[in-house]
């Protein structure tokens, strides 16, 4: 959606910006999954609503990066849609292994532990691409 | 995990825990952010161990090309200009070969009026070099007076003369073997230099 909006209307925010957005919506991530939001707010945000936002952003941020390519007008919507429906059939196509590899994952003893130790480095990661991002926004 | 079915309180992870983990977390990308990624990314290294093992030199290339495609689009239209202007004037064309060994950098300069174009396409033997277009002038004051730099295995274009004075080329071979660069210059130039 924010994509073609994007793309269409020539919405181009600095790459840095969404990028560094992209890495608070690991962190995000991280710490709904750890429960830091019923533990320390006492409620659990609503995670559709949560991928939805931070959708729009990624949209965005995929948009800027078209743009970048300076692609040609020609057939552009038809394009853009092509390219929406390839992205989430990579998606899905990851997504199936991912499951199933989590499924297995979930199963075996100390889960629990294991996941809370993942998600703390996936929490480390996503400080580390805003920290990447915001860097170089200073810096360009 | 947590955040799929409703848990009961004490399943949760302590507000401590959590804390030390999201504290924890946020110091380690802090000094992943300042020990390798600003290094390895930007060039920038406030610890030194980015020089250590040697990613600060990979930043600064990764810099340098990016300035470099940044001045590209400007390059062209300089370029277009360039070609009806100066055909009026007396022109001259030379092809010179300098060998550089590893390590080692030179210099060609042709001698130019102000406003005065001269056209250039050289090329190495042996992959990327690492150029400077510049210019100076004694006469006009002027030590340094950049028209364009970065790392290429050859180029081309055109070098405007900002000022009465020398314009040209200097390279420095960064390599491990010894390589020759071929130049090849056209404009209204009365001298052309190798300087070494």
């Amino acid at each position: 959606m924010t994509l073609l909006a994007g793309v269409l209307l020539h919405i181009s925010v600095s790459a840095y910006l969404i990028d560094a957005i992209i890495g608070f919506s690991v962190v995000y991530k991280a710490l709904d999954n750890m429960g830091a939001f019923q533990r320390w707010f006492g409620f659990q945000p609503n995670t559709k609503a949560a991928t939805f936002i931070f959708g729009l952003f990624h949209g965005l941020g995929l948009a800027t990066k078209i743009l970048d390519y300076q692609v040609s007008s020609d057939g552009l919507l038809i394009n853009l849609i092509s390219f929406n429906v390839g992205v989430e059939i990579g998606q899905i196509l990851a997504l199936v292994v991912i499951l199933i590899g989590i499924n297995y994952w979930r199963k075996s003893v100390g889960f629990m532990q294991h996941a809370y130790s993942a998600n703390a480095v996936m929490m480390m990661l996503g400080f580390l691409l805003m920290g990447y991002q915001v860097t170089g926004y200073i810096v360009s | 995990m947590y955040n799929t079915n409703i848990p009961i309180d004490r399943e949760l992870p302590s507000g401590k825990k959590l804390l030390k983990s999201t504290i924890l977390a946020a110091a380690t990308a802090a000094v992943l952010l300042v020990t390798v990624v600003m290094p390895a990314e930007y060039g920038i290294d406030p610890t030194g161990i980015g020089k250590i093992i040697g990613l600060t030199s990979m930043g600064k290339i990764k810099m340098e090309l990016a300035e470099e495609s940044a001045r590209q689009k400007p390059a062209t239209e300089v370029l277009e200009q360039a070609a009806p202007s100066s055909a009026a004037v007396q022109q001259r064309s030379d092809e010179m070969k300098v060998t550089l060994a590893p390590g080692q950098s030179t210099e060609i300069k042709v001698s130019l009026q102000k406003g005065e174009k001269v056209n250039y396409k050289w090329f190495s033997s042996g992959g990327k070099v690492q150029f400077d277009n510049h210019g100076d002038s004694a006469q006009a004051n002027v030590n340094h007076h950049g028209y364009g730099k970065g790392t290429k295995a050859n180029d081309e274009g055109v070098i405007e003369a900002a000022f009465n004075g020398q314009h040209g080329w200097y390279w420095k071979n960064r390599g491990s073997e010894s390589l020759t660069i071929t130049l090849q210059t056209t404009g209204p130039y009365t001298e052309i230099k190798h300087l070494k």
